[in-house]
């Protein structure tokens, strides 16, 4: 530091960093004049709740860590001790679970919206595929994490899960020794299922959420109406179209925030096994090697994929069906041959589709953790088909509907 | 900008919140819960003990929480150490059984399990079900089965309480030769309920049983609920304070808008 400005006083301090680091450049580019549309709704607001979401993971996760013990003898045990003979690890631990689940239903909120007002077409296709890519990640993160408390339904749920690659022909049996390290699950998966959640996976998410957020801001955030708006104030009509993000919505942001942890909170409290959804009564089991429950309910954001393996007969088919239930998202942005984004000014074949989709999928989720009849199971095979063919027509709806006129700006009618 | 000194003021408050129950509290059970606790803890270590651990409890954790031991006062110490320590495990132990492996498996088959978290695993209602529903039954080895559970290896614990109540109502004259049947239910009550009047119903033990197994399940639930309550109302009120000041700020907007519509 200069003799001139020797004394600590914080606005030196800022000055000093200021002058060595870009901070200002940051805060200028990414908060107080990034402009996002001024008519966003509460739909917008699931994108930077995950991103909350993600952190109160990984600082819960890290506190976990510090009373876990990745082996067989004692993950369970250190589990259970550090809920009862901890201060406050019941509260990180079901911080934990709850915020998993939470994700998922953040991250589902998330895409929804991006249906809804078609924030996957033209220019945000990336910004979409690098989504799909963080959900898969995402998938394979709680996938992983679900082993570590070693009770029952863990231990069988990855059993089936990693007996999947035994399926693919030739290198199956090869890649399922590698992955589990033994010829069942056992202590050698655990250790290597800890170090994927704990390190890899999440390096992995932070460098795409980065990826994801830098597309986003380059091509701007869609808006309800889902028409391009003028990238800067318009002055000369003194009609704001555009409201930088910072104090407009990062005050509303928190308002949002605050409303969600406070639900968050509710469930964390009072109800954080969620009736078995969240927690499940059989992962207060420990791990049994030598015996299989009668009934293997998965937790509900695997259910889907799980439901998906029991309603097709063949096995290598149920993994490509479920793969292809995992993949087929990807192609969205160029399904859609629609020339209106968002569903305000779509027709009726696109909203009934959407419709149609959600409930499907809602239902496929929830009908997968209970127990499976024949007649469940067809309801469930019609309802993968819904699934694909949401997909699949989107070409000739999207293109052959009657569309509504669009508005000439987000500001008047 | 007070109102964003309000916010940050609120903050802070509700961190000093946070950082009050690091202090060591006492539990915060219902007066009428503990009593069932109580007798829960008493039965538990009476009829379940000497078969089943709960090796995630110890000791003096239950003392403290069911105020039979005082924490900081260690004249309270025999208390807990006369009345419901029947191995030689110290204070500081968890709740272990003496049950020889070797012998179990030659008794019963198999392991009693451990009940630790048997009411989270299966349900209070699945627990209290399975102990109301032994009845007499000659084909089995220790003369009792179960309608909930069919041929479960238990034997009726609470039999001699069963007894009382004439659940078994085709009591034979050899009842007494068996072993679990053996000792009069007088012998018993004479002595442990000598203050009391009342003999209590197999119903009641067992829903004190239940009761403190279920605490046993998670004795953290009470705290989870008492700090729950507290950060839900902090919240409540910070989104009330956030909501005017998002309503200040989003004002200035809707005002331009208004005024120079097109």
């Amino acid at each position: 530091m200069s003799s001139a400005d020797k004394n600590l006083t914080p606005k030196n301090i800022i000055n000093w960093v200021s002058e060595r680091f870009p901070i200002n450049e940051y805060i200028h580019q990414h908060l107080t004049h990034y402009y996002l549309p001024k008519n966003l709704n509460f739909w917008y607001f699931f994108g930077s709740l995950s991103l909350f979401t993600f952190f109160l993971q990984i600082l819960t996760g890290i506190w976990l860590t510090l009373f876990y013990t990745p082996t067989p003898e004692g993950a369970f045990t250190s589990i259970e001790m550090m809920m009862r003979d901890i201060p406050y690890g019941w509260l990180f631990r079901y911080l934990h679970s709850t915020g998993a689940s939470a994700f998922f239903l953040l991250i589902y909120a998330h895409i929804f919206r991006s249906l809804l007002y078609g924030s996957y077409k033209k220019p945000r296709e990336l910004v979409w595929l690098l989504g799909v890519c963080l959900y898969i990640i995402l998938l394979l993160e709680a996938c992983l994490g679900y082993l570590l408390p070693w009770g029952q339904t863990s231990y069988w749920a990855s059993q089936i899960g990693t007996s999947l690659l035994d399926s693919i022909p030739k290198i199956g049996p090869t890649l399922t020794l590698w992955i589990r390290g033994n010829n069942t699950v056992s202590g050698e998966t655990l250790h290597r299922f800890f170090a994927f959640h704990v390190i890899a996976i999440p390096l992995f998410l932070v460098f795409l959420i980065r990826l994801h957020l830098t597309a986003l801001h380059k091509v701007g955030c869609n808006n309800p109406d889902g028409i391009s708006v003028l990238a800067k104030p318009n002055l000369n009509n003194k009609t704001l179209h555009k409201l930088p993000f910072h104090p407009y919505y990062s005050v509303k942001e928190l308002h949002a925030l605050l409303i969600f942890l406070l639900i968050f909170s509710i469930i964390v409290f009072f109800i954080p096994e969620m009736h078995g959804y969240f927690l499940e009564a059989n992962n207060f089991i420990p791990a049994n090697p030598l015996l299989t429950p009668s009934h293997i309910e998965p937790i509900w954001y695997l259910a889907p994929f799980y439901g998906v393996l029991c309603v097709i007969p063949n096995k290598p088919l149920g993994i490509l069906i479920m793969l292809g239930v995992i993949c087929i998202p990807f192609v969205l942005p160029w399904l859609d041959r629609s020339p209106v984004r968002s569903m305000r000014y779509r027709g009726y074949y696109s909203r009934c589709a959407l419709a149609i989709f959600i409930l499907s999928f809602g239902l496929l989720s929830y009908m997968s953790t209970t127990i499976l009849t024949p007649n469940k199971i067809f309801l469930l095979q019609i309802l993968l088909l819904n699934y694909f063919l949401f997909f699949l027509f989107m070409p000739f709806y999207t293109k052959y509907e009657k569309n509504k006129p669009l508005p000439r700006s987000i500001c008047g009618k | 900008m007070w109102k964003i000194s309000v916010v940050f003021l609120l903050i802070i408050i509700f961190f000093f919140m946070l950082a009050s129950p690091f202090e060591n509290k006492p539990s915060s059970i219902r007066p009428l819960e503990l009593a069932s606790l109580q007798r829960g803890a008493k039965y538990f270590m009476n009829y379940c003990s000497g078969c089943h651990s709960l090796q995630y409890m110890r000791y003096n954790r239950l003392g403290v929480d069911l105020k039979i031991d005082d924490k900081f006062n260690s004249a309270t110490q025999p208390r807990l150490k006369e009345n419901l320590i029947f191995t030689q495990a110290k204070t500081s132990d968890t709740i272990k059984s003496n049950l020889h492996e070797k012998e179990s498996l030659l008794w019963f088959g198999k392991l009693p399990p451990d009940l630790s978290l048997s009411i989270r695993a299966r349900s209070a209602d699945w627990v209290y079900n399975y102990l109301l529903s032994f009845y007499l039954d000659d084909t089995r080895p220790f003369g009792v089965n179960n309608s909930f559970i069919k041929n479960t290896a238990m034997p009726d614990p609470l039999a001699t309480i069963r007894m009382d109540t004439n659940t078994y109502h085709n009591v034979k004259n050899n009842t007494n030769d068996r072993l679990s049947l053996k000792i009069s239910n007088h012998a018993i009550y004479s002595h442990s309920n000598k203050n009391r009047s009342k003999v209590p119903t197999l119903e009641e033990v067992v829903n004190d049983l239940v009761n403190f197994l279920a605490y046993i399940a998670e004795p953290t639930k009470n705290n989870r609920q008492s700090l729950g309550k507290k950060v839900c109302g902090f919240l409540v009120l910070l989104t009330f304070f956030v909501s005017i000041l998002k309503k200040q700020i989003w004002r200035s907007i809707e005002k331009i808008n208004t005024f120079h519509k097109p």
